[in-house]
């Protein structure tokens, strides 16, 4: 069943897929590559954020969140990237550490359920729709 | 001429991708190999540095946002090492909150910025763009380094001696440009110019070679009618020779201290000096003064000329000197002319066979004489190494010649004896000094052609002052040994052999 909710954080833009896909030349088998490295690394930076956040170490949270910001919205994580960029602003600010915190385990459940979406796009059939989840 | 052109813009280059996060770094890397590119991913500013410093690379693609050293750091370490900075850095970036990243990056450097959700066109053109400039500034440094060693080049030849060798403008030459053209006239007229002087220093040489030989040769030859003269007036042998090799000794190294000092050997030297005292200041004035007793002077430097045939052999043997077959053929030529008057028997008198083959003992020492100057002290002049080794020959005489009650005691009033031993000092002495820059002006072999004017000499001096004639037979021995001696040049300059040339330089500006 289709997600055609662009605020739900399972929801994938499938044009950046493509976009990606057109970067890499067009090469399926290296997007599939490069999916299954987000894949494997995006629970990892949302883990430094939580971390970085309970350790106040700012910069630390800030150069997580620039990461997985970049990451979320190269594979149509939408909603994952913008909540990063607020993150990564907010870590600049006079924003206090509850509040990193708070981001940070946001952007782990919205990472969870970007990557099971994620998961679940077949890279074959890409081309038609611009969203699903 | 430094030119681009679409062709090279189009190459391949070689790129090194700096982001930490490794799905940017992997994209980055698909995306630049998809245009034809070579990439390496570092992942971080460090990483990136150590990647620098060990391989070339074309273009780097820097993130700027990385835990330790950012890329800020990394652009700021390239720009201060002189060569990396020239390499082209893209900075990755993402636009709408890190405009102020990629302003500051490009005043520290960077020559252009990629979005990091860039589009592949905008890509390769970037690329393409940094690549082209990054190949016209090689081609630039390139051209301005060939110029640095062309200029360098000009400046060797301007401060006096040079060899060609040492001008190394090949890579310039190579060059297929005016730049290039420049570089060859210039290498082929320095070469024609080098070839040129080195065949006239050869003709000097020759000429030079050939007035010491003469004279050498003509003193020298005095030794044996010295020696038979000596016999007339009934002077003994061993008496003669330390006094001569006295006076010889006295007269260099009075010359010597008086032009250069006291001359400085070591331990090692005396060990070369004792040497040569023993082969010449001994054995061969006492040979030839004793031989001269039973041989004919003009026959005893007949047979001398044997000497060139020895040195060449003994040359060869020793590889000090390459033989061609040309020297061959010339030192050939003499050798068997005397070997035929050596059989036939070539004077007037009949000379005990005998003391005629033992004057072949003469040339042998002399050839051993000649052979080991090549490991004469260069520290020691020729006139002070002659002086020491005459005089250290009469030190190891005097006691013999006492013990044989041969060491006369010159008379106040000089007589004939006198007149003897004062020639025969000075003739050696001046004749070895003279000997002596021979060899180390024109290699042993060409000194050893001095056996054959010093035969003639010895001839001449031996019919001059003692009436002594030689037969037909004889005549036509030294007929091909003068023959021979055009057959042999004189050792040719190495490549060690440096061309000075003279520049007027007011005229130059």
């Amino acid at each position: 069943m289709k997600n055609e909710d662009v605020t739900d954080p399972g929801w994938i833009d499938r044009t950046a897929l493509l976009r990606l896909l057109n970067v890499v030349g067009n090469d399926p088998d290296e997007l599939a590559e490069l999916v299954g490295d987000y894949l494997e690394d995006a629970p990892d930076l949302a883990g430094r954020m939580i971390e970085a956040s309970a350790s106040g170490d700012r910069t630390a949270f800030r150069i997580a969140a620039h990461t997985l910001k970049s990451n979320a919205r190269d594979f149509g994580a939408v909603q994952l990237s913008e909540l990063c960029a607020a993150a990564e602003t907010a870590s600049t600010s006079d924003a206090n550490v509850a509040d990193l915190a708070a981001a940070a385990d946001d952007i782990a459940r919205a990472e969870q359920a970007a990557r099971k979406a994620l998961a679940d796009v077949s890279l074959e059939d890409l081309g038609g729709s611009t969203g699903t989840g | 001429m430094i030119q681009s052109d679409a062709e090279t813009e189009e190459a391949a280059g070689s790129v090194l991708i700096v982001d930490d996060s490794r799905v940017s770094g992997r994209k980055l890397s698909m995306a630049v190999r998809a245009l034809g590119h070579t990439a390496e991913i570092a992942g971080n500013g460090r990483q990136a540095m150590q990647m620098l410093a060990a391989k070339r690379f074309d273009v780097v693609l820097l993130d700027i946002v990385m835990p330790e050293m950012d890329g800020y750091a990394v652009l700021v370490e390239m720009k201060k090492d002189e060569a990396l900075r020239d390499i082209p850095v893209i900075v990755v970036s993402s636009l709408e909150d890190e405009i102020g990243s990629v302003a500051r990056a490009i005043e520290l450097g960077a020559e252009d910025f990629l979005p990091k959700d860039f589009e592949p066109t905008i890509l390769k053109a970037r690329m393409n763009a940094s690549l082209a400039r990054k190949r016209l500034r090689d081609r630039e440094l390139a051209y301005f380094r060939d110029m640095e060693r062309l200029t360098e080049a000009a400046q060797i030849i301007e401060r006096g001696a040079f060899r060609p060798s040492e001008l190394d403008v090949d890579r310039v030459v190579a060059r297929d440009d005016p730049l290039g053209r420049l570089a060859m006239v210039f290498r082929g007229l320095a070469e024609d110019i080098y070839e040129r002087e080195k065949r006239f220093d050869l003709t000097v040489r020759t000429l030079r070679g050939t007035l010491l030989v003469l004279a050498a040769g003509c003193i020298f030859g005095l030794g044996p009618a010295l020696g038979r003269m000596a016999a007339q007036h009934e002077i003994p042998a061993l008496g003669l020779v330390v006094w001569a090799n006295t006076f010889g000794a006295v007269l260099c190294l009075a010359v010597s201290i008086t032009r250069h000092g006291i001359p400085r050997i070591t331990l090692r030297d005396l060990g070369f000096f004792l040497f040569w005292a023993i082969v010449l200041g001994c054995l061969y004035q006492l040979f030839t003064v004793i031989i001269a007793r039973h041989v004919e002077a003009s026959l005893i430097s007949l047979v001398g000329s044997t000497r060139g045939f020895m040195v060449f052999l003994l040359a060869a043997l020793l590889s000090l000197e390459r033989p061609s077959l040309r020297r061959f053929l010339g030192l050939g030529l003499g050798f068997s002319a005397i070997a035929v008057v050596l059989l036939q028997g070539g004077g007037d008198v009949d000379a005990e066979f005998f003391w005629l083959v033992a004057a072949v003992v003469l040339p042998f020492l002399l050839s051993l004489h000649t052979l080991i100057m090549a490991w004469r002290p260069e520290s020691v002049d020729a006139t002070a190494a002659v002086g020491i080794m005459l005089g250290l020959a009469a030190v190891l005489m005097a006691p013999l010649a006492v013990a044989e009650g041969a060491l006369f005691l010159p008379a106040a009033a000089p007589g004939m004896r006198e007149v003897i031993v004062l020639v025969l000092g000075a003739s050696s002495a001046v004749a070895l000094v003279l000997a002596l820059r021979l060899v180390s002006m024109a290699g042993p072999v060409f000194a050893s052609q001095m056996a054959y004017s010093q035969t003639l000499a010895g001839i001449a001096w031996g019919m001059l002052l003692l009436g002594e004639q030689l037969s037909a037979l004889a005549w036509g021995a030294l007929a091909l040994v003068i023959a021979s001696f055009w057959l042999v040049e004189p050792r040719r300059a190495t490549d060690d052999f440096k061309v000075t040339l003279r520049m007027n330089r007011n005229k130059m500006r």
